[in-house]
């Protein structure tokens, strides 16, 4: 009897706060014929995420319009787009890459909020390190209040783990430019990661010149280096450098029998790296489209989510690499994975 | 009725009984052995199918490895991911990847032959996929002979495996083989819980038709073959009666009515002979007393001699014969009674998966509430049940009562809490109180006072079947369907309940009933009754205590500790099922032995004591096995103590002879259903101290204590009595 009379209160509570919240949703609901407006800001056309997001609120069949904006890999086209966005006051802006975040979404704490989106809900997505680049306080919370976003970036945890078991590698071998920050801070989280995870890190910096460059030639000789010392693969977890010169750096890798193990799946598919555990961008597109749906639809104040992450990666594996080294993949990851150069 | 008649009829039933229970055991056995030999049929295909699946990824993923250039005998990991795979399947033996000749390269599980050289010679055994196109006939031959193998009866020949293999190949070439292993002994376990799963719904089957059986049998056949043979005797004899409620059908009716209507013209130109010597005097005469006017003197010799015919051969005699027969209640009864157990198997179950902490009560406390609530709400009722009984009459007592008991299964089948189970199983006690009383009331009135305990034992044998059936049959139904779906069914089947009790009771008992129990039925009854040492001490030492095992250790506890010994919802339904199992062939036999020797106190004294022994020997390790065994020896216990204890009350009961027989049966209920009420709530609360062991040696040691004190009672009452004769 005393729970039937708690449940009555309860439920008497519940009412008018269950009648606010549809009153709240029927103000900001949408329509077949008043679709939420959607301004997309992509870098290099729409490619696989824009498609997934796209795709995604196509089959949850929610009434959206979505407007693509192509930068087409030109900074300069970028403020057009931002006053653009400010003019239209879209439902949400969502970009793609670092740069086209940084530049219509701003810094976080920046001196300067109405030169960039202000008070329109925006969500990045297709951002490496949005932490590193300042765009959010942390992945738990943005920090602002109408930015949200998507990871894309696998945990470094994830590429051990893929390393140590395809490879049981007890050395792990690192070389990197002290110019690139993002790189110091990658090994950094090597480093701490070392002990907990039962590896050795061996780290190799590029000598530099004055502009802070790397200077070129000298990936063979550090490979050497690293083989010398015991090392049994060579790791990049988050190096512009060595992403760019990713066919001499993973040739110089495999020459001295140095498997390359990479979070960047193009040094798998586009060049001689063995193995990357990395997202599809599809399906990043598609969890920036979930992360929309709350905006849009569930009444979610952006800067209440927290940054998600995909929790299943693809493991991409060469084989044309893994038979040249005779570096066979375990069965449990072969299953999985998706091969490139799989004819002999 | 003499013997001769018993003979017909008795010849009949037996006959008819006979012939229905063989066909009934024989149709149940066979389609018992078709279901199992039809599951082993279908159940080995299905597994080899799905084996070979398995056989299939391992394929894939080998193949895989090899076509992107792994070398064949280089696959890291492999072991490692058959014996997974293997892990994952518990019908699989062993996974295994050998060369083209058979030698082992990779494996999981365990292999007992070295090599597979021999199986990759020999063809694929598709026995069974041959088997599905015979004909019915074969199947059930093939099939039972193959059962005996695997049912636990036959031998256990270790771990037997059956293999399938799928070929490696590359470019064509042949270079292994994936051998998967199917284990034999999982069909066996999956066939002997399936075959104990048929057993017992063969069992609650065979009960079910035997209700049925014999209530078809006295109502169409036995009943209308024994009221001619009555009929005809009396005609024979020279009683020419003519019976006024005649509601015979069929043949046999037909027969009845029309004998009844030689009486009735036998009996009309009686009338026309006695209307033409009374000259149109026009006075109506109805017994042959009235032929020869007291008032007048002079009776004329004519008058005299009608009379005397009359009289010698009944020829104004109109019977009204009472139609109510034990049977009527008997199958509306099982119905309910069988609709209200199907819960007992899961109820505690049932509630803790409702539970949420609260302040007031421990989890054992709650989930014995429902119980105690259930019996104190038909403790509470049933006094006033009896003098409804009285009021109403007992067949529309029955339909009042199923609109609690339908609104407490529809109740429970919606609860969302725990408050609201025990709720509407409060109301359906309410409804399930005045249901039993109604019936118990009916068949009450219905036997006479000498074979008394014979009439109890058919309606506890009846909610004992009932209690039987229901309780298997819901732990099945509830392993399958989950628990509250049950109550759905419960719900349909009271409704169902209330139809045959519409179309089979008879309202004419009522009238009788309620004139013989009107002046008996009077208040204060109660305080006469207790009054009574005897009645007194027979309900405290030995009522009592019995409901307190039946509820606390068979309803709470038993369920429970099963539970935690990892017992199925059916394996639990299976083992409170024997409890009923023993009392019901027991029972009419205790009673009948009762009924011979007269010694009903000692036997109620001694069933009490060996119930308290068997709590206490329950104490020391725990297993199943032990649990099973104590279930079926309470039953023995109860079933000697069942039908003499209410036998004993009611003797006890006509020492005080102002209370009425409804009444003092509604005593004595009520004071079981304390019992009833106190069970549960007892065993829970020794629970939040005490292990299941120690809690039961607790209650079985007040048990044997109140039974020495009963025994000891009835050994001074006797000698008191004794010394004043």
């Amino acid at each position: 009897m005393r729970a039937l009379i708690k449940a009555s209160i309860q439920l008497l509570c519940l009412l008018p706060i269950v009648w606010f919240s549809t009153a709240a949703a029927q103000e900001k609901s949408f329509s077949e014929q008043n679709p939420a407006k959607v301004f997309m800001v992509v870098w290099r056309g729409c490619e696989e995420a824009c498609q997934g997001f796209k795709q995604y609120l196509t089959e949850q069949n929610l009434p959206i319009k979505v407007t693509v904006r192509d930068a087409a890999k030109d900074k300069n086209r970028i403020s057009a787009f931002l006053q653009e966005a400010k003019s239209l006051k879209p439902d949400l802006v969502v970009t793609w890459g670092t740069s086209v975040s940084k530049e219509m979404i701003g810094p976080l704490n920046g001196n300067n909020p109405e030169r960039y989106l202000g008070n329109i809900p925006a969500l990045f997505m297709v951002v490496a390190d949005p932490v590193g680049a300042g765009i959010v306080e942390s992945y738990e919370r943005s920090g602002r209040e109408y930015v949200t976003g998507v990871r894309n970036r696998v945990p470094e945890e994830v590429q051990i783990r893929a390393i140590k078991d395809y490879l049981d590698a007890k050395k792990i071998g690192v070389i990197y430019s002290t110019a690139e920050l993002n790189s110091v801070l990658n090994t950094q989280k090597l480093e701490q990661l070392a002990p907990e995870m039962d590896f050795e890190l061996v780290k190799k910096t590029y000598r530099l010149d004055d502009k802070g460059k790397p200077l070129p030639g000298q990936v063979s000789q550090l490979m050497r280096e690293l083989a010398d010392e015991g090392a049994e693969v060579v790791y990049v977890g988050s190096s512009s450098y060595n992403r760019q010169i990713r066919d001499e750096f993973t040739s110089a890798a495999n020459d001295h029998g140095l498997p390359v193990a990479s979070a960047y799946e193009v040094m798998v598919t586009k060049s001689n790296a063995l193995l990357s555990i990395a997202n599809h961008y599809y399906n990043v597109g598609r969890l920036a489209g979930s992360q929309a749906k709350k905006v849009l639809f569930n009444q979610q104040v952006p800067g209440n989510l927290s940054i998600p992450s995909m929790s299943r990666y693809s493991v991409f594996i060469n084989m044309a690499v893994a038979r040249q080294l005779e570096l066979y993949p375990p069965i449990q990851l072969l299953r999985f994975s998706e091969l490139v150069n799989k004819e002999r | 009725m003499t013997d001769h008649a018993d003979g017909l009829t008795g010849f009949i039933n037996r006959r008819l009984l006979v012939l229905t229970l063989v066909s009934t055991i024989l149709a149940s056995v066979i389609s018992a052995i078709y279901t199992l030999t039809e599951f082993n049929i279908a159940l080995k295909p299905l597994l080899i199918q799905k084996a070979s699946a398995v056989a299939e990824v391992v394929r894939e993923d080998t193949t895989l490895a090899v076509d992107v250039g792994v070398p064949f005998h280089k696959i890291k990991g492999m072991d490692t991911y058959l014996s997974d795979t293997v892990a994952k399947y518990p019908e699989l033996t062993y996974l295994a990847i050998t060369t083209a000749q058979g030698d082992i390269v990779y494996q999981g599980g365990t292999i007992s032959d070295a090599s597979f050289q021999s199986t990759m010679s020999g063809q694929q055994d598709l026995a069974s996929q041959d088997m599905l196109q015979a004909n019915f006939l074969t199947r059930l031959l093939q099939g039972s002979m193959e059962l005996v193998q695997l049912l636990p009866l036959g031998d256990k020949s270790g771990v037997a495996a059956e293999n399938i293999w799928l070929p490696l190949e590359h470019n064509g070439q042949r270079y292994g083989a994936v051998h998967v292993g199917l284990d034999t002994g999982f069909i066996r376990t999956q066939l002997t819980d399936v075959f104990f799963d048929i057993a017992i719904v063969l069992v609650a089957v065979l009960l079910v038709s035997f209700e049925v059986v014999m209530v078809v049998v006295m109502f169409y056949v036995s009943g209308p073959v024994q009221k001619s043979e009555a009929l005809l005797k009396r005609q024979a004899s020279g009683d020419f009666s003519v019976n006024q409620n005649l509601h015979g059908s069929g043949s046999i009716g037909r027969y009845i009515r029309s004998l009844n209507q030689d009486s009735q013209q036998l009996q009309q130109r009686f009338r026309n002979t006695l209307d033409q010597i009374s000259e149109g005097q026009g006075r109506v005469i109805s017994s042959p007393e009235e032929i020869t006017p007291t008032d007048k003197t002079s009776s004329s010799p004519v008058r005299t001699r009608l009379r005397k015919l009359a009289e010698r051969f009944s020829l104004m005699n109109v019977l009204k014969e009472q139609h109510g027969s034990i049977m009527d209640a008997r199958i509306p009864l099982f119905v309910f009674a069988f609709a209200e157990e199907l819960q007992k198997s899961f109820m505690p179950l049932f509630v803790a998966e409702f539970y949420e902490p609260n302040p007031w009560f421990s989890k054992d406390i709650v989930m014995g509430l429902p119980i105690s609530v259930f019996m104190f709400v038909i403790a509470a009722a049933t006094p006033f049940a009896g003098s409804w009984v009285d009021r109403w009459g007992n067949k529309r007592l029955f339909f009042w009562g199923l609109i609690p008991a339908l609104a407490g299964y529809l109740g429970c089948a919606f609860a969302s809490n725990v408050y609201d189970i025990i709720f509407w199983r409060g109301v359906t006690a309410l409804g399930y109180a005045i249901i039993t009383i109604s019936c118990q009331g009916y068949i009450a009135a219905i036997v006479s006072s000498d074979n008394r305990a014979k009439g109890m034992a058919i309606f506890v044998g009846v909610l004992m079947t009932a209690t039987m059936c229901g309780t298997a049959l819901g732990g099945i139904i509830a392993d399958r369907i989950g628990y509250q779906p049950v109550f759905l069914l419960s719900a349909f089947l009271a409704a169902f309940a209330g139809v045959l009790a519409w179309m089979m009771l008879s309202s004419d008992i009522d009238k009788d009933s309620k004139k013989s129990d009107k002046k008996a039925g009077a208040s204060g009854g109660a305080m006469a009754l207790f009054r009574n040492t005897q009645f007194a001490f027979i309900v405290l030492f030995c009522a009592i205590p019995a409901k307190i095992i039946l509820t606390g250790f068979l309803y709470y506890m038993v369920p429970l500790y099963l539970v935690s010994l990892d017992a199925s919802q059916s394996e639990i339904g299976r083992i409170m099922m024997v409890y009923s199992l023993v009392i019901i062939p027991l029972s009419p036999l205790a009673s009948r032995f009762a009924d011979y020797s007269g010694q009903m106190k000692q036997l109620v004294v001694l069933g009490t004591i060996l119930s308290g022994i068997i709590l206490i020997s329950l104490y020391g390790e725990d297993s199943v096995a032990r649990m099973l065994l104590a279930v079926a020896l309470m039953g023995v216990a109860h079933s000697i103590l069942k039908a003499p204890l209410i036998a004993a009350a009611m003797e006890a009961a006509e020492a005080t002879p102002e209370v009425g027989r409804t009444t003092a049966l509604g005593l004595l209920r009520t004071s079981e259903r304390i019992g009833s009420v106190l069970g549960p709530v007892m065993v829970a609360s020794l629970l939040v101290v005490y292990s299941f062991a120690e809690a039961m040696a607790i209650v079985g040691t007040g048990i044997v204590i109140t039974g020495i004190v009963m025994g000891v009672f009835m050994h001074l009452s006797a000698k008191k009595q004794e010394a004043t004769s």
